[in-house]
């Protein structure tokens, strides 16, 4: 048969020739001239090593370092690297691990779990501390295959501050979906308190380095030069606002107490301390192998040590309550602070009888009402405000009410920079009128409103802000605890440059403030040489005694430091919580309290000394 | 005549040389990576080595028993034989054992038995043997389809087994209707796509459209009539310079620049009377451009994450992860790399040693060549496999009857394509795809194929003056 495509033999033959010269160029160009591979004898693979960036520190205002961050080793292992004559009771002994664990930690089910290779390293021991590793590297050399990767964990300089700086922790499955796979199992992510919210900022970024092995698991040199290598980059370093030294001697007051103190500085909204009691050392949950244990000791105990109260606990504010309502009557013109009541001891309406106390002057005007918390007054008082625009028109009253509240930072959770706030309460009229039906209800039903009762609740932080807007004379700057991060202007931080207005006319705080440093300069609670203003309230708690409260700012003329707290438990407001104030009030404007006049230091052993927990409980 | 088929005298000596020649470089490198301390012998049969030894002696009594049957054997139960594997290859579906995701080996107990190894010289005889039937010829569409289906039939089947890898060695039979005169556009075609499939993959769409705008520049300036040089220069700068703003805001305008002189050029043609020429160009433009843009986007929706990984893995490594996917072509070139010109010698290159490379003595087995004997050994195994490669093709050519000329290309075909793929795989440039070096890679059902297959045709071609 004849055959036309004789030509196409030659073609084919090319073809193959051509398809084995491609192959002999790059052999010639991977054996040969790449620079990659020259130079390099007993090469075996490639390594990833993590650089882990070192974690942002934490300051407080002055430049005290608060967190700082622990050397503590994981030992990783690539398995098909060990070599099998190893001494084990040696490398276990130098490890500080039994038998069992070694062979636990290496019996992976490569054939079928996913997350472990033969080839690829993992970890095998984790929370090595740095004394035990330094042991181990000594004769590290002696177990091919096993290598360490240094970690930072978080140490802490001061006893305090637990629930303001929060933890890190290992991340879970959750986070690493959360976070698009960034974080890798093993890694250490800011769980609650500054080291969560601020977490972006805090940890820098990971970093890589590939190195080429030899058969021994030695590094041989860099992969690629180096091309694919990343630098870490460290975390940011934060200051924060907290004055350290108040807040540990906040927290050494607050020992053997439920509550919790808040203080700001008006001028800022800066939060000098931040104190929930009980509390917890924040040592015993930095990352090591006895933090699980310590965490479940925190978890189970009944006091609830991990919970922050300063934003987490809502109290009905009780009296001090009074000066907010004054300035919102007289900026609504219902009430005129030179006009008085007389107060026959409770107020009377439709033949209900609401109770006040017997006073030692006469209400002659709003700075005595304030004075002396006189509950007829602001039963009165309120509802004069609710029935401004007519007694069968309630609703509007409130709702406008309502409206001052919120710009008071009430009702709703201030969005500062640790979450977890609650909102607190403010009842609205659609809530009345879901309780008693529509424009059923009026002023009388809604009155225990106006002692700072019934349904109104706050928390101690948004009390602390509700200080600094009264010290500001009508506007406050959100209450934060991050200040600024080192060398950079961090855009989150913005927000807490915002002015926001009460809506209260500055002029109006005046007629209040006689009567809140009347408050301040009585009894257990004055300080000789700061004039400071000051409220106090009980919160009538039905489960048993009653909480003492108290919110104040000092001093009176360019205030530095408002404040509010609670302590449960304790009775009336001028028995633990004012001193208990006026002791932080003094020890941050003056250094510390005046050693001198025995008086003070008779209040500060008191306070100190006093046990609400044990016996009550 | 038919008795002289035996005569030793007519069997291609320089062949079995080359043949034996491979084999035992296989069995020496499979030696030097399994050996140890511990069975130090060649005889040992509880290790590699000795597993492959008794593989190359039954595969030298397949080959005996080749030699023996009547040549004219192999063209009569040429269908039978097909017949019979395309059968085996559905049973495997349902019979076989599941290895790593894919259904396509029989476990007969004391040895396991892969079908699709044995496709592979069936469906040359098959095909050979339609091929050189008295009314075929493939200037006809209906032999051409025939001849295809002898083809996939057994690759679609095998595919089914989820063996990619092998099913696409089917398609190297295209060589085979080549040379019997498939049509050399149809070829061309495919080169294309597959080049600007490449393209597509390797660059983001747009260097590629800039790519295809220039071409289609070149094309129309050559196209027309005068002002050749000037016009293709001038295009060509245009293309540079848009090709330098790749990544600025500018970058649609020169891309619209672009647009616009390829519109002159093409109203010039049409002018000069060479609309044909014209639209052939610019419609081939957009057709390029559509698919460039469709490869992308079937690469991202119909290939398995797997298989996307193996072709990151070849065209864009830069995406895959250095211990990831990336790792055992890291290895594997690393170890060939490090190998030098000379290599680390003998039992002694350390990666392969202690497997450090995956897949060593089966797929990666050339890493053994290339990290223990250097360069030499490479150039030395890769022109020994071209010298065997072209034999055939001359053994082919030498042939009176049509079936065994057919039957060789088929051989050399394939075997081409396996020594492509598999020494391509380990330096980076083909996909990794499983499959084995023919006579070398550890495997016994591997090394009985590959043997019958060119025993078939020493036994053929030593019959090659016998009557057909």
């Amino acid at each position: 048969m004849k055959d036309h495509f004789q030509d196409r033999k030659l073609m084919i033959q090319v073809f193959f020739s051509l398809g084995a010269f491609l192959l002999l160029l790059r052999c010639a160009q991977l054996q040969l001239f790449d620079p990659n591979y020259r130079t390099i004898e007993n090469v075996t693979g490639v390594k990833e090593i993590t650089i882990y960036p070192a974690r942002g520190l934490i300051y407080d205002r002055d430049s005290n370092l608060l967190v700082y961050n622990d050397a503590m080793y994981d030992i990783k292992v690539t398995y098909n690297e060990i070599d099998e004559d190893i001494d084990t009771t040696r490398f276990c002994q130098l490890l500080g691990i039994d038998k069992a664990t070694f062979a636990k930690n290496l019996d992976k089910d490569f054939k079928r779990d996913r997350r472990y290779q033969e080839w690829v390293p993992f970890t095998f021991l984790r929370k090595l501390s740095a004394d035990n590793y330094a042991r181990f590297q000594e004769s590290m050399y002696e177990f091919p295959g096993f290598f360490a990767e240094l970690r930072n964990v978080r140490g802490y300089n001061f006893n305090g501050g637990a629930h303001v700086l929060g933890y890190i922790s290992e991340v879970n499955e959750r986070q690493i979906e959360a976070s698009g796979k960034y974080y890798r199992e093993g890694d250490y992510i800011g769980t609650i308190g500054l080291e969560k919210e601020y977490e972006e900022l805090l940890r820098g970024e990971r970093g890589q380095q590939f190195v080429m092995m030899d058969n021994l698991g030695r590094v041989e040199g860099a992969y690629r030069g180096g091309a694919k290598d990343k630098q870490p980059v460290s975390g940011s370093n934060l200051v924060t606002t907290l004055d350290i030294e108040l807040q540990m001697y906040g927290e050494k007051l607050m020992q053997n107490k439920i509550g919790s103190i808040v203080a700001i500085e008006p001028t800022t909204g800066d939060i000098l301390a931040l104190i929930s009691s009980p509390g917890y050392d924040p040592n015993m949950l930095s990352i090591n192998r006895n933090r699980s244990e310590s965490f479940t000791n925190l978890a189970q105990d009944s006091l609830k040590p991990l919970l922050n109260r300063a934003l987490t606990a809502q109290y009905p504010p009780g009296s001090t309550f009074k000066p907010i309502l004054s300035v919102i009557g007289l900026q609504e013109e219902v009430l005129d602070a030179n006009k008085g009541i007389v107060c026959r001891g409770a107020y009377y309406y439709n033949n209900r009888r609401f109770g006040c106390r017997d006073h030692a002057e006469p209400i002659r005007n709003m700075g005595k009402a304030i004075q002396y918390s006189c509950n007829t007054y602001y039963f009165q008082a309120f509802r004069d405000i609710i029935d401004k625009n007519g007694y069968e028109n309630a609703e509007e009253g409130l709702d406008k009410l309502v409206d001052y509240l919120h710009r008071f930072g009430l009702g709703a959770p201030l969005d500062f920079d640790i979450s977890g706030e609650v909102s607190g309460n403010v009842p609205t009229s659609d809530y009345y009128d879901k309780v008693y039906g529509e424009r059923v209800w009026r002023s009388p039903f809604i009155i225990s409103l106006g002692i700072g009762q019934g349904e109104l609740l706050v928390t101690p932080v948004q009390m602390a802000n509700m200080g600094a807007i009264i010290a500001n004379r009508g506007h406050y700057f959100t209450p934060h605890i991050a200040k600024s991060f080192e060398g950079q202007d961090a855009e989150v931080l913005k927000k807490y440059q915002i002015k926001h207005e009460s809506g209260i006319d500055s002029i109006h705080f005046e007629a209040i403030l006689d009567g809140m440093e009347a408050v301040a300069g009585a009894g257990a609670g004055r300080i000789e040489t700061i004039p400071y203003c000051g409220k106090t309230g009980t919160v009538q708690n039905p489960h048993g005694e009653d909480h003492s409260t108290f919110v104040a700012f000092a001093p009176r003329n360019n205030p530095q430091i408002a404040i509010a707290i609670f302590v449960e438990n304790s009775g009336f407001g001028s028995t633990y919580a004012k001193p208990i104030a006026s002791l932080m009030i003094e020890k941050y404007i003056n250094g510390d309290i005046d050693r001198n006049n025995p008086t003070r230091v008779w209040i500060e052993k008191r306070m100190l000394e006093t046990d609400l927990i044990t016996g009550y409980q | 005549m038919s008795r002289r088929a035996g005569n030793s005298t007519e069997i291609d000596w320089i062949l079995v040389f080359l043949y034996f020649g491979l084999v035992l470089t296989g069995l020496l490198m499979i030696y030097s990576v399994s050996s140890s301390e511990t069975h130090p012998s060649l005889f040992d049969f509880d290790v590699r080595q000795g597993s492959q030894l008794i593989w190359i002696v039954i595969s030298m009594i397949a080959g005996l028993v080749i030699m023996i049957v009547d040549h004219k054997f192999y063209r009569s139960f040429s269908y039978v034989i097909y017949v019979g594997i395309l059968l085996l290859l559905v049973g495997v579906l349902f019979f076989g054992q599941e290895v790593a995701g894919s259904r396509s080996w029989f476990n007969l107990g004391f040895f396991k038995f892969q079908p699709a190894e044995f496709a592979k010289f069936a469906t040359c005889l098959a095909l050979a043997n339609y091929l050189s039937g008295y009314n075929v010829t493939l200037q006809t569409n209906r032999s051409r389809l025939t001849a295809m289906g002898i083809v996939f039939v057994p690759m679609g089947l095998i595919l089914l087994q989820g063996d990619a890898g092998s099913a696409l060695v089917f398609a190297s039979l295209m060589i085979v209707l080549f040379r019997e005169g498939m049509p050399a556009l149809l070829y061309l075609a495919v080169g294309i796509i597959g080049a600007l499939s490449i393209l597509a993959l390797v660059f983001d769409w747009v260097p590629v459209l800039v790519i295809l705008l220039t071409l289609a520049i070149l094309a129309l300036s050559f196209g027309q009539k005068g002002r050749k040089t000037l016009s293709a220069v001038f295009g060509l700068a245009a293309a540079v310079a848009t090709w330098q703003l790749i990544g600025t805001p500018f970058l649609w305008y020169a891309i619209g620049g672009l647009g616009a002189v390829i519109l002159v050029l093409f109203i010039i043609n049409l002018r000069q009377k060479n609309s044909s020429f014209a639209y052939l160009v610019t419609v081939g433009l957009l057709i390029s451009i559509g698919y460039s843009t469709l490869v992308n986007y079937g690469f991202n929706t119909v290939l398995k994450p797997h298989q996307q990984d193996r072709i990151n893995v070849w065209l864009r490594p830069s995406k895959c992860e250095p211990l990831g996917s990336l790792y055992n072509l890291n290895q594997s070139k690393l170890a060939i790399g490090t190998g030098g010109l000379t290599g680390k010698g003998f039992g002694n290159g350390p990666m392969t040693q202690m497997e450090y490379v995956p897949e060593q003595p089966t797929d990666f087995i050339f890493c053994t060549i290339g990290e223990e004997q250097g360069f030499a050994g490479s150039l030395g195994f890769i022109v020994w496999y071209l010298l065997m490669l072209i034999r055939i093709i001359e053994i082919g050519e030498r042939q009176r009857s049509k079936f065994s000329r057919l039957y060789a290309y088929g051989v050399a075909s394939i075997l081409f394509f396996h020594f492509m793929v598999n020494v391509g795989m380990t330096i980076g440039l083909m996909p990794v795809i499983g499959i084995p070096l023919p006579f070398i890679s550890y495997g016994g059902s591997s090394l009985l194929s590959f043997t019958i297959l060119l025993a078939i045709l020493i036994k053929l071609d030593s019959a090659r003056l016998a009557s057909f």
